[in-house]
């Protein structure tokens, strides 16, 4: 074993949630505290990402980019890397709906507050729309049928720097254009003196000392691209002040599982949610721009407090877009072969947050995900297929290819049909490729260790030691693209770190300059 | 690094499967194969021993499955004929079957759809120059909207 390290402040994770961490405790380190950041992930050079489909998806996501719940029939994708899931997100740069932040009811965490914070962290990373000549052809169609329709298609704010439209977002940009963590808050906390520990798993945690201690085991497998960790091989035990666990909506409650926290916290991993999302396929009688350029420009939400669901542009690989069309033969792969014809729409839900939908963990301490499509969720994919359906006709397409409908391909002919045609009998989970990519809930803040984790401060329930900062900290669904929001969240958490600590930091992320 | 054999070892139980879902791949030897299985292969490496063991059961009995009901193994059946067997199951009403034939069928379209030659083929030529190489001469030229 390796000898004992001693740290005040210990973050683990470097996504959306430990990043902002990092980079808000960064000042700490001038007032003499060691802060350190594990990351389970390699550190990843921008030369490493090639852009090659299945290669690059084993390198930057957990589980190849498709973690399956209990019953295999939802498929979860999140990053791990250095920079967690803002290494493979299309830096979509969306504020909170009010209406959830305000349903939340923490005290101290005003929705006003959430914006004011979210603003600075989009300024922090350049967030924007980018120009018009940027935007592809698959973009402008979802834009222009949403505008036949009456709809109002909203363009994303997006966090790049020097964005050349590689259209490859999802598999770690080659051109270090996106503004995640890793090329934000992690440097700058890094030039501020916090250290990074990579390719390292914290396998559990225990109450003793000032703090809490972890068993940390940094990998030595051999890593096809990532750097070797900063650490030797093997097992480490970290003695710290504060933790704070920012591994995500799956990792982070596991490990307080695995840390024995469940008796006192019955909260923990329940009320798990996602934007559970599938996508839809129309094929044009002539190529279109879409595998190049940005692949997300728009949002359609109109209907996502009524019917809660909601629409994006967006456009996905080879093998990713074979997956999730519905069925084989000849059928799918006449589609597949006009992938240069295809336009794509995903359609994302809103569901409960409800306790039986759970991380648990297996005997090895690993997380199982006990997650069911409910009938209410199910209806409003139903709902959202065909709202999408029309909104492909209405931008010209032949046909659409609808993974509820049977069979799967509608013709245009068929457009007054779309209610019979795609139905919530024909929504099969197992059969239907349904993936989800935003991961909340699991560690819920709320006012009782009854039925919440930590409180509004992201302290866990009676450890004052230990926080959470990272999507799991959400009561409900946040009903948009959520990485903004566990910043401003992360944040927050932060400040009560430093209070933790003895200390002050600069409120608001302005650790790190906004964007010039 | 030596590499784990996971479905390798079952090509010809997966070739009848394969051509099935991906017609095109019907006229693939064995050996042809092999390339394919191999991202396969690459693709399971990390995946819980469990899981694989289930996935090679569920290939034996998708293989020996159509002996109950035409006395011939997959592998004796006309494509009609396979292709309705698995459309059957792809739809039926038992969970465990659906989640078993979509799981393998994701597998083997990552043995073919994640193969870059198949995607240059489809008319996927990603750029890290992005719209530069989409602009220049000898790229492909967008020819709507």
């Amino acid at each position: 074993m390796n000898p004992a390290i001693h740290a005040d402040v210990v973050i683990i994770g470097s996504g959306a949630g430990g990043g902002t961490v990092a980079a808000a405790l960064a000042p700490l380190v001038a007032q003499g505290k060691r802060v350190l950041v594990i990351e389970k992930g390699a550190r990843i050079d921008p030369k490493q990402l090639t852009g090659a489909e299945v290669a690059s998806a084993s390198l930057l996501y957990g589980h190849g980019g498709a973690h399956p719940t209990a019953d295999h029939t939802v498929t979860l994708a999140y990053g791990e890397a250095l920079g967690g899931s803002t290494m493979v997100y299309t830096g979509t740069s969306m504020t909170p709906p009010e209406r959830v932040i305000t349903s939340w009811n923490l005290p101290g965490l005003s929705y006003d507050d959430v914006v004011a914070r979210t603003a600075r962290y989009a300024a922090q990373n350049n967030a924007g729309f980018i120009p018009d000549n940027l935007i592809n052809d698959n973009n402008r169609l979802f834009q222009k049928g949403c505008a036949a329709l009456g709809r109002e298609a909203r363009q994303f704010p997006i966090n790049v720097r020097g964005c050349r439209g590689s259209s490859l977002c999802n598999l770690g940009c080659p051109n270090n254009a996106k503004q995640g963590t890793a090329q934000v808050q992690i440097p700058a906390a890094q030039a501020a003196g916090v250290e990074v520990v990579t390719r390292a798993e914290v396998r559990g945690l225990r109450v003793g000392g000032r703090g809490g201690i972890l068993d940390v085991f940094v990998d030595d497998l051999p890593h096809p691209h990532g750097s070797q960790s900063e650490w030797a091989p093997g097992h480490h035990v970290i003695h710290a002040s504060s933790v704070v666990v920012a591994a995500g909506a799956i990792h982070s409650p596991a490990l307080l599982l695995r840390s024995g926290l469940a008796g006192d916290l019955p909260a923990i991993g329940r009320f798990w949610t996602c934007h559970p999302a599938h996508i839809l396929a129309g094929e044009h009688d002539h190529v279109i721009s879409n595998y190049v350029g940005h692949p997300k420009s728009f949002v359609w939400e109109e209907r996502v407090e009524a019917e809660r669901y909601f629409l994006e542009s967006c456009m996905y690989f080879p093998f990713i877009t074979a997956k999730n069309l519905t069925g084989f033969g000849a059928d799918h792969e006449r589609l597949m072969a006009a992938y240069e014809r295809l336009q794509m729409i995903l359609v994302l839900a809103c569901d409960d947050a409800l306790p039986e939908q759970r991380v648990a963990i297996d005997v090895n301490g690993d997380p199982v995900i006990h997650y069911k499509l409910m009938p209410k969720t199910i209806e409003a994919m139903v709902r959202g297929t065909r709202a999408a359906a029309e909104i492909f006709f209405a931008a010209g397409a032949l046909s659409v290819h609808a993974p509820s409908a049977r069979p799967t391909l509608i013709e245009r002919s068929e457009n007054a049909d779309l209610n019979t045609r795609i139905t919530t009998a024909q929504f099969l989970p197992g059969t239907i490729s349904v993936s989800a990519a935003h991961l909340m809930g699991g560690c819920r803040m709320g006012a009782t260790p009854r039925d919440s984790v930590t409180t509004s401060r992201g302290q866990v329930h009676g450890h004052d030691w230990l926080f959470v900062a990272d999507g799991s900290l959400f009561p409900t669904a946040l009903e948009i693209n959520p990485y903004l929001t566990i910043m401003a969240v992360a944040d927050h958490v932060a400040e009560a770190v430093a209070d933790r600590e003895g200390q002050t930091v600069p409120r608001g992320g302005d650790a790190v300059p906004a964007a010039s | 690094m030596i590499r784990q054999e996971v479905l390798a070892p079952l090509a010809r139980q997966i070739q009848p499967i394969l051509a099935t879902f991906i017609p095109a791949t019907a006229k693939l030897s064995l050996a042809d194969l092999g390339p394919v299985l191999a991202r396969v292969d690459e693709r399971l490496a990390d995946e819980p021993e469990a899981l694989q063991r289930q996935l090679k059961l569920f290939i034996r009995i998708l293989w020996w499955l159509p002996v109950f009901t035409h006395l011939r193994t997959l592998g004796g059946l006309s494509p009609e004929q396979r292709l309705k067997m698995l459309s059957w199951l792809q739809d039926c009403g038992v969970t465990k079957l659906r989640v078993g034939l979509w799981g393998l069928r994701t597998l083997l379209f990552v043995g073919w759809y994640g193969d870059p030659a198949v995607q240059e083929r489809l008319g996927y030529r990603p750029n890290i120059a992005g719209w530069d190489a989409w602009h220049a001469p000898q790229a492909p030229q967008n020819q709507g909207e």
